[in-house]
């Protein structure tokens, strides 16, 4: 962009901010500097500017400058709206938001969290660090597409994407986004799938290219008791069943790790492992072998069992 | 609030405004540093000045324009009490704070009460500014504790050594080790840790979510001269039978690539004979015939345990 739209730009915005009353936009046009031409190519220019400074989030009120006169409107910016305002913030507060814009610091929002920390240091007032423990908080999250979901999710939008699928092929999904989350630093998207009619998780790294708007399905209404940390909880974190495992001694530490109870034996431990996906702790059994025996549940037992034979047979 | 920025020729316009006030509060702040903290080049950063300074209240005289001097290389500003004051929160700088604010309050103990009904007042008072519910519909967390990586950044400045026990998953281990941390990185969406460890008197790399204890260590690292090679890897030929995406997240492949015939590079054979073995038949080793007669042979022992 050219020097002279954003001295323009800078111009509108102190004029607009620094007055008590609305402004027309022929006191506009004369007084602030930067509107040339054709009343006609001013007033387009005014009306691109207006839209300029309201992508970058600075409110514009439009109002009567005359109450006898209401013909022409008037416009100022209010210094309440334009400037950062969360109340009285303490050093130990400034040290504490500072640590979690950190946190995005080459990660996804990394831009935003620039320009917050820059924002936050122009307030003076003294950040207080030595009242916070040794902390390197760190998101991990670098997908391109994490700010446009977030923003579709904000603004109760639907969107569309293509997806890789369990056996490798790309579909092309609908999806009215509820919710943004992560477990262990994999992100999942959650929202009500328009082809399926049902709540679905989607992991972000599975989405391929760029998530767009589906400009052809209306805004949706957001559920009011969708939490997102509570459906991951329920839906794909729930150790709702328990399976009792034989282990090895000094092996397994993955399953003993999640183990909530272990009688030890002399060559085998006795563990209680809740699980909430059977197909994953079948996995996770099978990947150790004969270090690890299910005794309990039945089916579980039954298909480690037969993933077993399966090996045998397949390498046999 | 507004819509999420998308115009990067807006960006200026913003960074301009942004700078104001920050010189307001940083009067006299160099030049160099000005321009790393607004991550733009010097050259850069003194067109934006020189644009300020063509700025101000209509009449545009010396009284209302913005005054600024920055030929020392220091910058002062003046005159610019309209939009001296920080700009409000963007809708992307909330949500960047918000997270990480939540993110933060999982990192701290219970024994930091305080600070964490702090961090929730903050919550509310940004969550205010948004009209929807913003925090319960996005979340972050990680795998890796802020103080465990803060010990490590320690370590990494002072060049000091740590004591650390890992979980080493591929060969279902947990050890201690003594190691100098060298430099840690994100891969994916794990972060890694690059260090010399003095146990095995060799370069490791250590993912962090792994590592389940830290301490300092006191003691002096000898330094070491010999750095062992480099083992090239071994290649295996699998052949995928079902569960494809799994597959090829586990082993790293390209997802783009239908062919069900795959070549797979691994260091052990004991971790890629057990990471088949996980799949329960729907991955096969095709190749080398050793590999593939040891798979045989775990099976045959697993299913021994479920005969006894």
């Amino acid at each position: 962009m050219a020097s002279r739209k954003t001295e323009r730009l800078i111009n509108l915005t102190i004029a607009l901010l620094a007055t008590k009353r609305y402004l027309t936009k022929s006191e506009i046009f004369k007084n602030i500097e930067g509107y040339e031409g054709s009343l006609d190519s001013k007033e387009r220019m005014f009306e691109r500017d207006k839209d300029d400074l309201r992508t970058l989030g600075i409110e514009i009120e439009v109002g009567g400058t005359d109450p006898l006169f209401d013909d022409e409107p008037g416009y100022r910016i209010r210094p309440e709206s334009y400037s950062f305002n969360i109340g009285a913030l303490t050093g130990t507060e400034i040290a504490l938001l500072s640590l979690a814009a950190e946190a995005w610091r080459g990660a996804a929002l990394d831009f935003s969290a620039q320009s917050a920390l820059v924002k936050l240091n122009s307030l003076g007032i003294e950040s207080d660090f030595e009242a916070l423990p040794a902390l390197a908080p760190k998101l991990t999250q670098e997908s391109a597409n994490f700010l446009p979901i977030a923003a579709a999710i904000a603004d109760t939008s639907p969107v569309r994407f293509s997806y890789l699928s369990k056996s490798l092929q790309t579909n092309l999904r609908h999806l009215l986004p509820y919710g943004l989350g992560s477990r262990s630093g994999i992100w999942y998207l959650v929202g009500f799938d328009n082809d399926r009619s049902e709540l679905r998780t989607f992991r972000l790294d599975r989405i391929l290219g760029e998530v767009e708007r589906d400009t052809s399905a209306p805004n949706f209404t957001m559920p009011l008791d969708f939490n997102i940390v509570q459906f991951l909880d329920s839906h794909l974190f729930d150790p709702s069943e328990q399976a009792l495992v034989s282990i090895r001694r000094d092996r397994g530490h993955a399953l003993r790790q999640r183990a909530i109870d272990t009688t030890l034996g002399d060559e085998f431990d006795l563990c209680v492992v809740p699980f909430s996906d059977a197909d994953r702790m079948r996995d996770l059994i099978l990947w150790h072998g004969d270090d690890v025996v299910v005794q309990s549940p039945e089916y579980l037992r039954t298909i480690v069992i037969t993933a077993l034979e399966t090996l045998v047979h397949v390498h046999g | 609030m507004g819509k999420f920025v998308a115009d990067t020729g807006l960006q200026r316009t913003a960074r301009l405004l942004n700078l104001v006030p920050f010189l307001s509060t940083h009067q006299g702040i160099e030049i160099s540093t000005l321009s790393e903290t607004f991550g733009v080049t010097e050259q850069q950063l003194i067109a934006d000045l020189n644009t300020l300074w063509m700025c101000g209240l209509p009449g545009y005289t010396p009284l209302e324009l913005i005054d600024l001097s920055f030929d020392s290389g220091s910058v002062t500003i003046w005159n610019a009490e309209t939009l001296q004051n920080p700009r409000a929160l963007n809708r992307e700088e909330s949500l960047c704070l918000l997270l990480g604010l939540g993110y933060l309050k999982q990192q701290l103990g219970i024994e930091e009460a305080s600070l964490q009904a702090s961090i929730e007042d903050l919550i509310q008072k940004i969550q205010s500014t948004f009209k929807s519910a913003f925090v319960s519909q996005v979340f972050a967390d990680s795998s890796v504790s802020a103080g465990l990586r803060a010990t490590l950044q320690k370590s990494i400045s002072t060049r000091s050594a740590v004591a650390i026990t890992y979980h080493s998953t591929s060969r279902d281990e947990i050890n201690s080790r003594v190691v100098r941390p060298l430099e840690m990185r994100v891969e994916g969406s794990h972060e890694y840790l690059f260090a010399f460890c003095q146990t095995a008197q060799s370069h490791r790399t250590f993912r962090l979510d792994r590592i389940e204890s830290i301490a300092h260590q006191i003691e002096e690292v000898e330094s070491v001269s010999q750095v062992q090679a480099r083992e090239t890897p071994l290649s295996y030929q699998i052949e995928i039978k079902n569960r494809a995406r799994d597959v090829v997240e586990r082993f790293n492949l390209d997802p783009s690539i239908s062919q069900l015939k795959r070549e797979i590079q691994s260091f052990t054979a004991s971790w890629l004979v057990r990471e088949i073995m996980s799949f329960g038949g729907d991955v096969k080793l095709l190749a080398p015939i050793q590999a593939r007669n040891q798979l045989v042979e775990r099976s045959k022992c697993a299913l021994e345990g479920y005969l006894r």
